[in-house]
């Protein structure tokens, strides 16, 4: 768009007039930081809800279903968990399939109405219920009154705010979506133990296959969304900067841009950096894969590779389902750079965002993945923020060691996530490595780490 | 343990590191990245130090000779850890200098070299810190507090503070003694690299 161009120019220039920081330290990997703070606060939120509320003796509908379809879960905790878990990726899978076909069919209200309804009634059923938990177990006074008129004020605004970021404060609107991880993650933590872990290491793998595999339902919906150009409402969450300073260029940071095949952005030469550091070929792929295409822009690179390609990833966020059914896939989402609305020479992203093809849409749905949107920021679906979640409450169930276990071994997923996304340039599943590293610093922790902790503390031997 | 007595536990335990996490760390985001990626390194090498250790636990003996052996080569094993992470540290420093040539942005300089350095060495710190006081200090919240037969004059907590290795009377004021000694041999340190450095632009 021409004013979004001018927009540009606009901000680089002034930009540029600011003196030019001293030293690469200063903005290296703040986009990394800019997803792992609001994960990290998701897991710290859910956490202290769970150490608050921990006596959760209130029975899950899933068990009573998986419990009831089995027929003999009575017996086996195993047995009735693995069930479950089966249970509920089978209803995922169908769902997402449902989901596809909506989207196939053009029926975008019909999702959008159903984003609406699944955040809405996260916010209000389990908002509430989380606010009266909390009320009886902090003993704070509140007449059921005042209740009844702030609950569903704040779960009409807060669904608002999660679905409609063009019209609310950007942090209002990341911390809404962060609110409705919130509860969702917590409602999960509310089933049996062997349940969750079953559901976690489900999911995991039907992330993995429902990404990577040709048949899966969320690659063929990326494949449509290619094909036609749009983008899939989802609820994602995207690490634009909460920066005021950046006020009168954040508005670009919601524009949809239309890549041309030259690039109108200025990219730097990072990704072409973290590609060479980490040994990747940056090659440019053809067209025909799935959402694979490279192409890389570099005006700036001429001196330095001599070639102008662009790097360009196809991918887009997946339609999320109701809070019951929330997936976890990860793609890869190569977005316009950062730079052309930051500052091209002092930002240096370290994933480089490509130009999308698709225009990534402002409302997103609850929905995994990682990937780059048009502005430039990562966006992490939903769905990883809830899983993540759920172990590190589950963690918290036990003991708060292997709360820290969990949660560094989820970072490290994360992060190797990320590089996996910088070497490899494919649409990845975010979910199986975190939550295969969490579930094995889980084991370790509570069978070799605590007695070994414990066994030296009590003897006075620190190290 | 009153939740106060608990929190001037955990602050007497992460106070520092949470001061210096404020003021330098949490400005540059790839300082947060370094700490969390050395607390990652610390907690590997103790589950595999824990691994290596759990088929002898628990020591029931009175003697003290299996504990000098655990802490023997607990300690050895941390610090070959610690170096697996110098070298991968010295590896990613000239990655970070070939990539800012390629920017054309200038080098890490001596500061930078030294803020990662000291986000590695925080990281460590904090993962220590957690691990052996803050998650035997959460558990302990309620009534009454937490004493150990071979110390029974102090609660159990603040030697946990302190790196005692056995004897606590003693052992208390003699490792604060120690850690002073260690933070001013730090700050000699830095400050002569520092001054070093000034004197070798000068004279070019």
């Amino acid at each position: 768009m021409a004013d979004a161009d001018a927009d540009a120019a606009a901000a680089a220039a002034t930009i540029a007039g600011e003196p030019s920081s001293s030293s690469m330290l200063d903005s290296l990997g703040e986009d990394i930081t800019r997803i792992v703070t609001p994960v990290s606060t998701c897991m710290l939120l859910v956490v202290v809800l769970v150490s608050l509320l921990s006596s959760s003796s209130s029975p899950s509908p899933f068990t009573v279903a998986g419990g009831g379809s089995a027929g003999a879960g009575a017996g086996d905790e195993i047995t009735s968990a693995l069930i479950t878990a089966v249970t509920f990726v089978v209803a995922v899978t169908v769902a997402t399939f449902l989901l596809v076909l909506l989207f196939y069919l053009r029926c975008t209200p019909c999702l959008r109405a159903y984003l609406g309804f699944s955040s809405l009634s996260v916010l209000l059923l389990l908002g509430g219920h989380v606010a009266l938990l909390l009320l009886s177990r902090l003993r704070f006074p509140l007449d059921a009154v005042s209740f009844a008129l702030l609950l569903p004020n704040a779960a009409a605004a807060l669904a608002l705010a999660a679905l409609s970021p063009a019209s609310v404060p950007i942090a209002l609107h990341q911390a809404a979506l962060v609110a409705i991880a919130v509860l969702t993650a917590f409602w999960f933590t509310l089933l049996p133990e062997w349940t969750t872990w079953a559901l976690l290491v489900a999911m995991a793998l039907y992330d993995l296959a429902a990404v990577l595999l040709p048949g899966g339902p969320l690659r063929v919906l990326l494949e449509l969304a290619i094909e036609r150009n749009e983008e899939i409402p989802a609820l994602v969450y995207e690490a634009r900067p909460v920066d005021p300073r950046h006020g009168q260029n954040w508005r670009l940071w919601r524009e949809r841009q239309q890549p041309t095949a030259g690039g109108d952005f200025d990219s730097n030469s990072t990704v072409e950096v973290i590609g060479e550091v980490l040994g990747s070929n940056l090659g440019a792929n053809s067209a025909g894969d799935l959402g694979i295409s490279a192409f890389r822009s570099d005006e700036q690179v001429d001196d330095l590779s001599g070639d102008a390609r662009n790097l360009r990833f196809g991918g887009t966020s997946m339609p999320n389902l109701s809070s019951d059914s929330v997936r976890a896939q990860v793609e890869v989402l190569q977005a316009l750079p950062e730079t052309r609305v930051s500052v091209a020479e002092m930002r240096v992203p370290l994933i480089q965002p490509q130009p999308d093809r698709t225009r990534v849409e402002e409302e997103d749905d609850d929905e995994d993945g990682i990937g780059l949107s048009s502005s430039g920021a990562i966006k992490l679906g939903l769905g990883d923020f809830i899983f993540y979640s759920v172990l590190v409450g589950r963690a918290a169930m036990y003991d708060y060691m292997t709360v820290y276990a969990c949660y560094l071994a989820i970072i490290a997923g994360l992060g190797i996530t990320l590089l996996l996304l910088a070497f490899y340039r494919k649409a990845l599943p975010a979910l199986p490595v975190s939550i295969a590293l969490g579930v094995v610093f889980y084991v370790l922790t509570r069978t070799l780490l605590e007695t070994f902790v414990m066994q030296c503390s009590t003897n006075l031997l620190m190290f | 343990m009153t939740v106060a007595a608990g929190l001037g536990y955990a602050l007497i335990a992460l106070g520092p590191a949470f001061s210096l996490f404020a003021g330098v760390v949490a400005r540059k985001p790839f300082l947060v990245l370094t700490l969390l990626t050395s607390t990652l390194f610390w907690l590997i090498s103790l589950i595999i130090l824990s691994g290596i250790w759990r088929v002898f636990l628990p020591i029931r003996s009175g003697a003290w000779w299996p504990y000098a052996i655990l802490i023997l080569t607990s300690v050895a094993f941390q610090e070959g850890f610690r170096l697996v992470f110098w070298r991968l540290y010295k590896k990613m420093e000239e990655m970070l200098d070939s990539f800012a040539d390629r920017i054309s942005k200038p080098r890490l300089s001596l500061t930078d070299k030294m803020l990662i350095s000291l986000a590695g060495g925080l990281g460590h710190g904090v993962a220590h810190a957690v691990f052996f006081c803050l998650s035997l200090l959460t558990p302990a919240f309620g009534r009454a507090t937490f004493y150990v037969e071979s110390c029974s004059r102090m609660p159990f907590f603040l030697t946990l503070i302190n790196l005692a290795p056995g004897g606590c009377v003693i052992g208390t004021p003699l490792l604060c003694f120690m850690g002073a000694v260690t933070l001013h041999y730090c700050w000699r340190m830095v400050w002569r690299r520092l001054s070093e450095h000034q004197h070798r632009q000068f004279n070019s």
